[in-house]
């Protein structure tokens, strides 16, 4: 796999489509460089970009545990790391989304969650 | 800015293996790296060979906007109607106009008022002539703004250049079905910018 192909996988992180978000958005939560990453996954380089391109997890229960069931097989990830990344993802995404149509949904929502814990 | 190094060129592979790569695609999404593997180089370099114009940084970025772009939707591709290496093409080259537009943009908001400024004689005297002259030497400013591209096409217009084919050709979009508008947004861009900078109307 070309130096392009993982420049390009790792420009997938602008788009919640890709996997690659949520890796992203995992990888800065937890202050995780790129070795890092590989680390926690598991992972070779190549088996990075591979699943960087793959795409986003169905968000609903059954569909998030095959797809993350067959990107972790396909690519030999650590399971639950993924699944753990990937979940994450999905809520950094739908609050993006969220807070792009009612911002003061979200600040409620972040204001309750804060004080919950 | 200096350009950077033009991509190596890559050959692409045959018709028959691209398909088979594209049909696998949609069988398994999880193969989109062996895609991405297989078409970014051909693709980095046929873009740059035929814009030779632009910044080969841009034409590597434009085609890796549009293997991502066709990742998320393969099926949206009908190997019917085109050759998926042209197709491909296609939607880079569009990426890479569309780079060139929000580049252009960004720099016409930065233009200072006063390096445009004209001081057109009589232009309040009755019966003088509204029309501004485009080609003025105070317009400079401006039209040093212009990307290589549309300083071709500004002198193709100034030479009297009026057919399509010729302005697709420096827009490298010969043979594009969607040529015709293309070089439309091209022209009608330049002369409003060329025609705000001088105070006329812009549309």
């Amino acid at each position: 796999m070309t130096d392009a192909v993982h420049d390009l996988a790792r420009r997938a992180a602008a788009d919640p489509h890709y996997l690659a978000f949520a890796l992203a958005e995992y990888a800065a939560r937890e202050s995780l460089d790129e070795a890092g990453l590989l680390a926690v996954l598991g992972a070779t380089p190549e088996a990075l970009a591979s699943a960087r391109l793959c795409r986003t997890p169905r968000p609903d229960p059954d569909g998030f545990r095959v797809d993350i069931d067959r990107v972790a097989v396909k690519f030999a990830l650590n399971r639950d790391a993924l699944a753990k990344a990937a979940r994450h993802g999905l809520v950094v995404a739908e609050l993006r989304r969220a807070a792009a149509e009612s911002p003061a949904d979200v600040a409620a929502f972040l204001a309750a969650r804060d004080r919950a814990e | 800015m200096p350009k950077s190094s033009a991509p190596p060129a890559a050959d692409w592979p045959p018709a028959d293996v691209l398909l088979g790569a594209w049909r696998r695609l949609i069988d398994d999404p999880d193969t989109a790296a062996e895609f991405a593997a297989l078409v970014l180089a051909p693709l980095a370099s046929g873009l740059a060979a035929r814009q030779r114009h632009a910044d080969p940084a841009d034409t590597a970025s434009a085609a890796g906007d549009a293997v991502l772009a066709f990742l998320k939707r393969p099926e949206a591709y009908d190997p019917a109607r085109l050759p998926l290496a042209n197709y491909l093409l296609l939607i880079a080259k569009r990426r890479l106009l569309n780079q060139s537009e929000s580049e252009r943009r960004h720099h016409v908001g930065r233009i200072p008022w006063d390096c445009v400024e004209l001081e057109v004689a009589g232009r309040n005297e009755e019966g003088a002539d509204d029309t501004p002259d485009l080609d003025a030497p105070e317009l400079a400013a401006v039209r040093s703004q212009f990307t290589d591209v549309e300083q071709r096409v500004w002198q193709l217009m100034r030479n009297g250049g009026r057919r399509t084919e010729e302005f697709a050709e420096v827009l490298g979009l010969a043979g594009d079905p969607e040529a015709a508008a293309h070089v439309k947004r091209v022209k009608d861009r330049i002369l409003a910018r060329l025609k705000r900078a001088a105070g006329g109307d812009d549309d």
